[in-house]
Order: C-alpha cells, then structure tokens, then sequence
C-alpha cells in the first residue's frame, strides 16, 4: 500500500520538475558551434602566420648577430694583418653578403644602430615574455 | 543509455558534428529543468544550457571525457557548475546548496519545505481548462499534480535541486552527493523529507483509501 503510494508520488514528482527548453533551442545552439567552429579554424590561420613572422624575426636577429660577429672579427683580422685563410675568404664573402643585404634596407652597421637594434630585442622579448605568461595567448 | 551515448559520443569525436544534434536533443529538457532550479530565470538558464552544452562539445573534441565514466554524470556536473558560475554573475552572490533558512523558534523538522506552500492559494477554476477532465479520475489526476506542482515551486532550492538530480536526472545518491560536495547522509535525508512531507500534505486532502482507488 505504502509502496504503490510512493510510487504514484515519485512519478507526480518526476512530472512536476521536468521543463522543456525553449522550441528552437537546438538549433541556435548548433549555429553557435558552426560559430565557434568556424572561429577556430581562423584561429589556427592566425597562429599559423604569427608563428612564421616569429620564425623569420628570429632568422633575422640571428642572420644579424652573425654578421655582427664576422664584422668585428674582420676588422680584427685586418687590423692584426692575420695570413687569410680559405676558412676567413669564405667569412669575408658571408660578411660581405649580409654587410651588402642590410645595405639594401639602408642599415649601417654604426654604435647608435646597435644600441637601437639591442633596445628594440629587448623590449621584443619582454612584449614575448608578457603575451605568454600574462595574457596567456601562447602561440 | 550509456551505450547510445558511447555510440554518439565516438561519432562526434571522429567529426560529425550532426551527432551532437542527437547528444543534445537527449538531454535538453533534462538539463533545463536543472538550470532552471538554479537561476529561477527562463532568459538566464537557457543561456547558461547553451554555455553548458559548448563545453560540453569542446571537452568531446579534445577528448577529455573518458568512456569508462559514466556520461551523464560528466555531463551534468558541467550543468550544474555553468549553472552556478551564471548564478554568481547574475545575482553577485554564492550559490548556496547547504544553507537552510529557517531561524524561527518554533521550528519542527520539514517545516521549511511547505514554509511557502499554501494550498488554500491553489485555484480551482483552472482545472476547468485543462483537457479530458470528464471523469472523477482525471479530474482529481490534475488536481493532485497541481497540488505537487505548487509545493515543488515552493521548497527552497537545497531541496528541489537535489529533488531535479534524483527524479529527473536520474543521478544516484552517491553521484548527487559527489557532485553537490554534500555528505550522503543528507542528500537521502532531504529526498526522504521532502518526499514524507508532499506525502503528508496529499493524504491530508485525500484519505489513504481514495488515494489508492485513485492509483
């Protein structure tokens, strides 16, 4: 007796906390992940051309750092009247090569253009640095 | 049940998106009828559903559902805690599963859950509208369900979201305490009194014996 009373209350309970969702619910739901979807695919386009700026600034700074080197290093030479070897021609002409390529985009290699240049790597990096850790955007 | 949502589940996880359709399609009134305990606002907990149900397709994607738990408690842990992050932003103020307000002096245990309730206030004229009402069955069918109807909208939200979770999501107990952070002994204890006292308040206006003629 008792038992047939429990169930009649379970199922009047079960009828009364039941509500339907509004009629075009799913729909709307399913545009919004078509949506987001979509969003994503823009996202991954987005990251895919940052990453290959960030890959080329990077060969840059060291195409740099590499002529910057070979520049000292030859005004060295020059200056210690070092005997030239096979090894230092080939240096002379990469030198040459960057030294004539950054001639192109009018860049000099003088003390002021390295400060700048060093001032502008650092601030890239803490701008990096930030992105990653404090807006979290990790690419 | 749990098969058909694996099934669903795998489809939706090698790119069928339609699938999600019939992922959302089995539990959308469900899971409302959950939102809407907590936020008591159409507007609110149809959006707080639909953020629920974007995690819910983004956790699929990335794989972060395992199979071997069961899927419609994962499903409605992400529900219930959308629906109480929606709560905070709603209202500015925690959601509030444990508290029971009652400060009254002469308190007696369940008095809360018909504190609201008044059944003088159920009215009368409105079963008139409902349909097939042309025998004494179905007249007193829709009588009592008013009756119950009345006093699910009256009980405090510590009640009728463990009432939702038990009849109509069928969670267990133990899931329900699990998902609630609350001890079992007080998710049963409050499905008992909330269930002894709709008893109570049903056999008060028919006697046991109509009751069951009814049945």
């Amino acid at each position: 007796m008792t038992e047939e009373i429990n169930k009649f209350i379970d199922s009047k309970i079960s009828n009364s906390l039941l509500v339907k969702t509004p009629e075009k619910f799913t729909d709307k739901l399913m545009r919004e992940i078509e949506l987001s979807k979509e969003f994503e695919r823009q996202d991954k386009k987005v990251n895919i051309s940052v990453r290959y700026i960030i890959s080329g600034f990077i060969l840059l700074i060291l195409s740099f750092a590499f002529t910057i080197s070979y520049y000292f290093t030859s005004q060295l030479d020059k200056e210690n009247s070092l005997i030239e070897s096979e090894y230092g021609n080939i240096g002379n002409y990469i030198n040459g090569f960057f030294t004539n390529l950054f001639s192109v985009f009018g860049i000099t290699f003088t003390k002021e253009f390295f400060l700048y240049a060093i001032a502008i790597m650092v601030l890239f990096g803490i701008i990096t640095i930030a992105d990653k850790r404090i807006f979290k955007r990790g690419y | 049940m749990q098969d058909i949502d694996t099934e669903i589940i795998e489809k939706i996880q090698s790119g069928d998106t339609e699938s999600f359709r019939e992922l959302v399609e089995r539990y959308k009134d469900r899971a409302f009828s959950l939102t809407l305990k907590i936020l008591k606002n159409r507007y609110e907990a149809e959006d707080s559903l639909q953020d629920a149900f974007l995690k819910l397709y983004k956790s699929l994607i990335e794989k972060k559902y395992e199979a071997k738990a069961k899927f419609s408690t994962y499903f409605y842990s992400i529900v219930f805690n959308t629906a109480v992050d929606h709560y905070r932003k709603y209202t500015t103020k925690n959601f509030n599963i444990t508290s029971i307000d009652v400060t009254d002096a002469n308190y007696r245990e369940g008095d809360e859950l018909t504190k609201y309730f008044n059944e003088s206030e159920i009215d009368n004229r409105l079963y008139i509208e409902d349909l097939n009402l042309n025998t004494e069955k179905n007249v007193m069918s829709a009588e009592i369900q008013k009756i119950v109807t009345k006093y699910i909208s009256a009980i405090p939200v510590h009640y009728s979201v463990i009432l939702t979770m038990f009849y109509v999501n069928e969670m267990s107990q133990n899931e329900i305490s699990e998902i609630l952070t609350l001890p079992l002994g007080t998710v049963k204890n409050r499905i008992f009194r909330a269930k002894e006292k709709l008893k109570e308040v049903l056999l008060r206006k028919y006697p046991t014996k109509e009751l069951l003629e009814y049945i």
